[in-house]
């Protein structure tokens, strides 16, 4: 009897538990949902990731299965993280909240989304227009327009390379060849063209989003679309982007797998960006014999810019050891 | 990021980016013996960009000093700094780690000017270390440039590294035996107020 009684109060407290769970989650989804429309600066991506979160919820209760919601918000889109099976919530309450989201972040989208598309479209038009290209129309009935990525590797003159780039750009306009610059946007003159791999990673994952331009890709695309309508040639040069893409199988940050991202991200990039039009696109590779990598061209790791205006003590020689031979049995 | 991630080098890239592209060009940095590979900036815009025809031109018509950033500098001093940081010969709160640098630079540039043929003992990979090293060196760059001719460039530029003790470095637990280099480091300035 006493059994039965303890089994009945246990079950009455599972389900108020579940409840008081539900809720909690049905906020966070809302919140989420709510939070990734008002810190976007445009929706279209997070309108491709709600989608992609509505199939994978609506899929998980047709065939009945349990879903989880992180409370952290950076991970949610996931569907391994959304599919985890640990509790039972309630598909009208769900799917409700979901529509209502959703169809919020769709109207934010399409508006803001379409004034982005035309800001960048427009300052490109901008740029080239203004450059004193002179080949436009003989190059188009030439030749395919060529995309030129140079992806490092660091250590190989890629920033001389660059500061070659940035000061000889008129020259380069002039033979309708345009830089895009480097890194994260700092300047106006590149239209703020986004980081090839950063911006992938972000937005395929939709994570880090804070203080970060989710809407890179749609920008991106929008750029070099612009570039490609005008007949101009484009120059990529950032070794961030070979480091990325190449990071060694088995390498992972906490629990990413940073490999098997930068293999989808690498797909990604090609076939929603780069390959959306008929670009020739050339990948330029810097080599530095392995021979000639010595400690010297590992200054950053102790010598950084940002670094050396640091105290004392803060510092260790523990990153720079693997560079110095300290293995080695004394030669000489 | 990835910043903490050890980079892959050409070979990996080539890989990579192979399947994705038209076209992958690997260019080589260095300037080979005979000067005949022409100089960096020459053969980016010159070989690797079609139709970069004012600005090929300029650096064809123009015998400049080529430009470098982030030129290589020696780590060896900063080394002899944390090193003697670790042992307790400086004292951290007091100094900062340029400062020690830098003062440790000067020192021994003002040593050696007094005591010719003064030289930091240094440590050295084995030659079994060395030979598999250019092998490795020559495998890759075979891979990337299989018209080289191994024994003439890539061996050439090896032995002058070997010769040059360039892949040594400074074995810092003799330099810090040494009465002169004590002596430095107790002798030495404290950073000024608005360094720290």
């Amino acid at each position: 009897m006493l059994f039965f009684r303890l089994s009945f109060c246990m079950s009455g407290l599972l389900v108020i538990f579940n409840m008081i769970q539900w809720n909690f989650l049905e906020t966070e989804l809302r919140g989420y949902l709510a939070s990734r429309v008002n810190n976007a600066t445009n929706s279209k991506s997070i309108y491709e990731l709600s989608e992609q979160k509505e199939t994978t919820i609506k899929n998980a209760f047709e065939k009945g299965q349990h879903i989880s919601i992180q409370s952290s918000s950076t991970h949610a889109d996931l569907p391994g993280n959304l599919m985890k099976n640990n509790m039972n919530i309630s598909k009208g309450s769900l799917q409700e909240s979901l529509q209502e989201s959703l169809q919020e972040s769709s109207t934010k989208v399409a508006t803001k989304a379409s004034t982005e598309i035309s800001k960048d479209t427009q300052c490109v038009q901008k740029r080239v227009s203004t450059a004193n290209a002179q080949t436009l129309q003989t190059k188009e009935e030439r030749r395919r327009r060529i995309l030129y990525i140079h992806p490092g590797p660091p250590k190989t003159a890629t920033s001389t390379i660059q500061k070659l780039l940035t000061e000889h750009q008129a020259q380069l306009q002039r033979d309708n060849i345009f830089y895009l610059g480097k890194t994260m946007p700092r300047e106006n003159w590149n239209c703020n063209f986004p980081h090839m791999s950063w911006c992938i990673t972000y937005q395929q994952y939709g994570e880090r989003a804070e203080g970060k331009n989710v809407t890179c890709v749609h920008s991106m695309r929008d750029q070099l679309d612009a570039y490609y309508r005008m007949g101009a040639d484009v120059i990529v040069s950032d070794e961030v982007i070979g480091a990325m893409f190449t990071v060694p199988e088995g390498t992972r940050s906490g629990k990413h797998d940073l490999y098997k991202r930068a293999k989808e991200g690498l797909k990604k990039l090609f076939s929603e960006v780069l390959r959306t039009n008929d670009w020739e696109i050339r990948i330029m590779i810097g080599y530095r014999p392995t021979k000639s990598i010595r400690p010297e061209g590992s200054r950053n790791c102790t010598l950084g810019r940002v670094r050396e205006a640091l105290p004392f003590h803060p510092w260790t020689r523990t990153s720079c050891k693997a560079v110095n031979h300290g293995s080695f049995p004394t030669n000489s | 990021m990835q910043g903490s991630q050890p980079w892959q080098f050409s070979d990996k890239l080539v890989e990579v980016f192979r399947p994705y592209a038209d076209r992958v060009d690997v260019f080589d940095i260095t300037t080979n013996a005979d000067a005949s590979r022409g100089d960096l900036s020459e053969r980016f815009f010159c070989d690797l960009l079609e139709d970069a025809h004012e600005v090929c031109s300029f650096f064809r018509d123009n015998s400049r000093k080529e430009i470098r950033m982030n030129v290589a500098v020696s780590l060896e001093y900063d080394r002899i700094a944390t090193a003697a940081a670790e042992q307790g010969l400086v004292n951290k709160t007091a100094i900062m780690r340029k400062d020690v640098n830098q003062q440790a630079h000067a020192f021994w540039k003002d040593y050696t000017s007094r005591t010719p043929g003064a030289k930091l003992p240094l440590v050295c990979p084995p030659q079994n270390r060395t030979t598999i090293l250019y092998s490795e060196s020559l495998q890759h760059e075979m891979f990337l440039f299989p018209n080289r001719k191994p024994n003439w460039e890539t061996r050439q530029l090896f032995d002058t590294m070997m010769r040059e003790q360039k892949l040594c470095s400074v074995d810092l637990e003799r330099v810090l035996q040494t009465k002169e280099w004590k002596e430095f480091f107790r002798s030495m300035k404290p950073s000024t107020a608005e360094d720290v």
